[in-house]
């Protein structure tokens, strides 16, 4: 994927926003490491982009379409109150129980619930 | 592009006219049609009654932004140019929006310790030597879930012309506030790739702090 801003502004942008979790950065790797289009991660500055959107319209539940390995869904939840909720939709059950096994080692995993199956179908059920 | 440009602002903001007719005869302030329609968005989503800016320059930006105010809302600019002032004055007479708009001369330091907040956004876009002490004056005024954006983070000249901040003193002064900022465990901020850099800086909510 070509970015459209040049990649040392974008690290510039990336270097002072929020830093990502521990979490998050392990799911980063992870991803790289395992998986055949990483750069479908949105990575540390858009996570940053969500994370000040959800706090400037104190969002308390957010739906995403299309997990992945779940970085942006935990961004997400790490901005969320408490008794947030993130409601994540996947099709492909492999990412999504990746996804879980890192969620499950953050505090903000509970915020988490992913729906998995094609998307169209569960918003359908919201 | 300009017509593409144009469509796009129509479709995502609306009110364009006016905004057009800046990003033409903005040339020393260089506003782009960009941070335009990134200031109006960020107006309607904290859903803003009342917004501060420092640095009118020539109240195209306060302006842009009062078009997206409720018809009670308020705008409050600093000036510290009475002739730029007096110039974002008679703009506002003429705009159809201007009645929310409220120009204050003077130096913005001193103008901000009389007013009273809460405001949903705040917008520091001023001499930038002054940033670390607009930004503590800001939070006070900042309401609770308020957004503050801070202008002027100097992405190109810092990182594209591989300029030095020990050539300049206030690109220092942005660094050290950017690193401050990033380190604060209560705020999320977020260095909006925006014109020349736009930081834009939430509160977290209590019970969120748990983290990492």
């Amino acid at each position: 994927m070509k970015p459209i801003v040049p990649k040392a502004i974008e690290s510039y942008a990336a270097a002072h926003s929020v830093p990502e979790s521990t979490v998050c950065r392990l799911i980063r790797e992870e991803t790289f490491r395992t998986q055949e289009a990483p750069q479908m991660l949105v990575g540390p500055l858009e996570a940053a982009f969500l994370k000040t959107l959800i706090q400037s319209i104190r969002a308390k539940r957010v739906l995403e379409i299309g997990t992945f390995t779940g970085y942006s869904a935990l961004s997400m939840a790490e901005a969320l109150p408490d008794d947030g909720q993130v409601i994540t939709c996947e099709v492909d059950p492999g990412t999504a129980s990746l996804a879980q096994t890192f969620w499950d080692r953050s505090p903000h995993g509970k915020k988490i619930e992913v729906r998995i199956g094609p998307a169209l179908d569960t918003l359908t059920t919201l | 592009m300009r017509v593409h440009r144009k469509g796009l602002l129509r479709v995502t903001v609306g009110h364009a006219t006016s905004v057009l007719a800046w990003s033409r005869n903005c040339v020393r302030h260089e506003y782009t049609m960009k941070e335009v329609i990134f200031l109006k968005r960020m107006v309607q989503q904290v859903n803003a009654r009342r917004v501060l800016e420092l640095g009118t320059f020539d109240g195209a930006s306060a302006l842009a932004m009062a078009e997206c105010l409720p018809d009670d809302g308020e705008l409050i600019t600093c000036e510290i140019n009475s002739g730029l002032a007096g110039l974002a004055r008679k703009r506002a007479s003429r705009h159809a929006h201007g009645h929310k708009v409220d120009v204050r001369t003077g130096p913005a330091l001193e103008t901000l310790r009389h007013l009273a907040g809460p405001f949903e956004l705040i917008f520091i876009d001023a001499d930038t030597q002054n940033y670390v002490h607009y930004f503590h004056l800001a939070m006070e005024l900042l309401g609770p879930s308020g957004v503050l954006l801070i202008d002027n983070m100097r992405a190109s000249e810092l990182v594209m012309s591989g300029g030095g901040p020990e050539t300049n003193d206030s690109a220092v002064a942005i660094l050290e506030l950017a690193r401050e900022l990033a380190s604060d465990s209560q705020l999320d901020v977020q260095l909006a790739p925006v014109r020349d850099g736009v930081m834009v800086i939430t509160r977290r909510r209590r019970g969120d702090l748990l983290e990492p």
